[in-house]
């Protein structure tokens, strides 16, 4: 098909006599204007090839009034249309209700024909006001605590309320709510107000907000502090509708899921903590010291984690499984990653490149050519990490990876500084850490939970109550130990002899996982011997040390 | 001074740490184990670290003073040192702390001496050069900006 473009401008235009000329190399039609205006007279050049390379022409054309007026076309394939093909989910089974609130006419209309085809229950608007009012309709929320200065005397048409009244059909829907940035007054500080209006219904529907390219990064962090995970910038395109739809779906499945899968193992629990614990005895890891290519790895694996949902979401389990999806995924949801004002503004500075190009290659092989727009990959290829100096964030960690998720780990070391660093790192992916400082107290450690675990049983057995379990972690002894090899008072050897001769006589083998400084065969041999399952060397490299914990206690969690 | 222009410097400095040795890989793990449920973790990590080293040095100092040293606590104070300067990544710290356990084992007490203020030495140094990167960030987030993502290839 043939797209036409047309510029138009109010400048100082360009003599007919020149509008030929001026798409050649190095000419400027006015070279008086070159001291004021500057350039190099290669721009309509390299707009002319790049035209014609893709099938059209480009010429100035005459217009009424001052200025010039250039039109071009080019010569464009129709894509085969992925989106439709590849949706996976069949959205009108699965009980949903979409609100649009963005200002494009064009783009909502489109949108919303797209998503009733779909058999997506659609209500669309393109104002604050009636925003808020068909979100009361909605949720006949009767309460405001706060002085609602958005209550006008504003009544929905009837066609609308005609909508909403149709939604009382559906039996508990998942309500999603995009909302276009625009909306929102950023003008004045009126858009916190509008936030806060919104926190009420943050958790009866999932937002969506769409962003500009230069949305700063103080209304970013401002959404992301209320909580909210996904932001897709503007243009709206159907994947990232169907994205959005397929996140909000995901994590609906894996919550009912999660819930049922409770109930499953709080019947099972008693029983079995001890089978759990019986790990292969002959596994043994050689820790190697990290390098640079586990570092850029490391980083690889993250690139293409970046699209999240909240944090009720399970370890590991994640999009939608079509390898194509992966990539639309960390090219068009913008989440950890916040982008300073000056990248956003596209300084074509030597530096900002090279900054570009280094996180590029964090996030490349998940932002190639799958992506539909290059606007967006471009935007998306910037990475910063977001640091914030005093602000208080909501107890929502928006992290990609909780692997160590419910896992136990006591984690014996002796250097304060190693031991928080550790500590922070495996929290960070979800275990639960008990940190001492030497083998004598790890050793206790050990036996008194094992006690407690006693007690616990016999609690039970009494009680049947096998809800306190997932309460009352203190009752349940560690998945795994971490034991530096030189402490004082009692090494890690001796401590880990100590261990493993109290679990003699049961079938209880807790995996020791050997922190050590040193590297030498004899210290593998040493581990080995008095019955450690695997070590890692110092300094750390915390990749190796997940796989390890994740390969000792996969048949625990 | 305005936000690029900071974060460019910020980078810049970054890198030479690293290319002057000051600082290795694994000061990078640590920024990477940083976010927004963490956002200060690089500076807690290392304020922990000069906190305990400045308790490390003066033990350390005392020690070599006795009459008689006591080289197995000396080794044992150098051992902490390089483990904990090791997990921040302040590799000259590290390298100097490995030459201070040779002079450990060989019962050198003028070597050890010696090593001690190497040891102290690389210490200010690489103190100095990390509350400078910190204050370069801390004025780059009072800007409103934030800090770059380092990914480098050496």
């Amino acid at each position: 098909m043939i797209l036409w473009f047309e510029v138009d401008d109010t400048g100082c235009g360009i003599d007919p006599s020149k509008w030929e000329s001026v798409f050649e190399s190095f000419e400027q039609a006015d070279p008086s204007t070159t001291r004021t205006h500057g350039g190099t007279g290669l721009g309509l050049c390299i707009v002319r090839t790049l035209v014609n390379k893709m099938g059209g022409e480009i010429k100035v054309v005459k217009k009424d009034g001052q200025g010039t007026l250039m039109q071009f076309y080019l010569v464009l394939n129709t894509p085969a249309d992925g989106t439709e093909q590849h949706c996976q989910v069949d959205f009108a089974k699965k009980n949903v209700v979409v609100l649009l609130a963005l200002h494009g006419s064009m783009g909502r209309l489109i949108m919303s024909q797209w998503l009733r085809k779909k058999g997506v229950f659609t209500l669309a608007t393109s104002e604050w006001n009636e925003l808020t009012q068909i979100l009361r309709e909605l949720f006949h929320s009767r309460n405001s605590s706060h002085k609602n200065s958005f209550e006008k005397q504003y009544s929905l048409s009837e066609s609308l309320r005609g909508e909403i009244r149709n939604t009382c059909d559906m039996r508990n829907p998942a309500f999603v709510m995009v909302v276009d940035i625009g909306l929102l007054d950023l003008s004045t500080d009126i858009w916190k107000e509008q936030l806060n209006f919104l926190d009420q219904y943050s958790g009866k529907a999932n937002f969506a907000w769409m962003l500009n390219h230069d949305t700063s990064n103080a209304v970013k962090m401002e959404l992301r502090r209320k909580g909210y995970v996904l932001m897709v910038n503007k243009p709206m395109y159907k994947a990232k509708m169907v994205h959005i739809l397929e996140t909000v779906m995901t994590e609906r499945d894996l919550d009912t899921q999660s819930r049922s899968a409770n109930c499953l193992t709080n019947s099972t629990n008693e029983g079995d903590l001890h089978e759990c614990l019986e790990i292969d005895s002959t596994n043994f890891y050689v820790g190697c010291s990290s390098d640079d290519s586990d570092i850029s790895e490391k980083n690889d694996s993250n690139s293409e984690n970046t699209s999240h949902v909240e944090e009720k979401q399970r370890d590991g389990i994640m999009k939608p499984s079509s390898p194509q999806y992966q990539a639309v995924n960390s090219c068009l949801v913008e989440l950890t990653r916040v982008c300073s004002k000056d990248n956003n503004s596209r300084k074509e500075d030597t530096e900002d490149k090279e900054l570009k190009a280094m996180s590029n290659n964090q996030a490349s092989h998940a932002t190639k050519s799958q992506c539909e727009n290059s606007k967006v990959q471009e935007h998306h290829s910037i990475t910063s990490s977001p640091k914030e100096n005093g602000s208080s964030y909501k107890n929502r960690t928006t992290n990609q990876q909780k692997s160590l998720e419910g896992v136990r780990i006591l984690l014996a070391e002796d250097t304060p500084v190693l031991q928080r660093v550790a500590t922070i790192m495996l929290e960070k992916m979800g275990a639960t850490v008990i940190a001492v400082a030497d083998g004598l107290q790890a050793v206790d450690a050990l036996n008194c939970m094992n006690k407690s675990e006693d007690c616990r049983k016999e609690f039970h057995s009494k009680d049947g109550d096998t809800n306190l379990d997932n309460q009352i972690w203190g009752f349940r002894p560690f998945d795994l130990i971490l034991m530096d090899c030189q402490m004082p008072k009692m090494d890690g050897y001796e401590a880990t002899k100590a261990i493993r001769k109290s679990e003699e006589g049961t079938d209880l083998h807790i995996p020791i996982v050997a922190l050590t400084a040193h590297a030498m065969l004899s210290d593998e041999a040493k581990c080995l011997e008095v019955g450690m399952d695997a070590y890692l060397t110092k300094p750390i490299d915390y990749k190796l040390m997940v796989s390890t914990i994740l390969s000792l206690t996969r048949t625990t969690t | 001074m305005e936000v690029g222009q900071m974060q460019r410097q910020w980078v810049d400095y970054t890198k030479s740490l690293f290319l002057e040795g000051f600082l290795d890989g694994q000061f990078l793990q640590l920024q990477q184990l940083q976010d927004e449920s963490n956002p200060d973790f690089v500076v807690e990590v290392v304020s922990l670290f000069f906190e305990d080293s400045e308790k490390l040095l003066n033990d350390l100092t005392r020690a070599l003073e006795q009459p008689t040293v006591d080289f197995k606590r000396v080794d044992a104070h150098v051992h902490q040192f390089k483990g904990s300067s090791s997990s921040i990544g302040a590799q000259r710290v590290k390298n100097a702390c490995i030459a201070f356990r040779n002079f450990c084992e060989e019962k050198n007490t003028e070597g050890c001496v010696r090593c001690v203020q190497q040891v102290k030495h690389e210490y200010y140094l690489v103190k100095s050069k990390l509350e400078t990167l910190f204050a370069m960030e801390q004025q780059i987030m009072a800007a409103g900006g934030s800090i770059p993502m380092l990914e480098l290839n050496f």
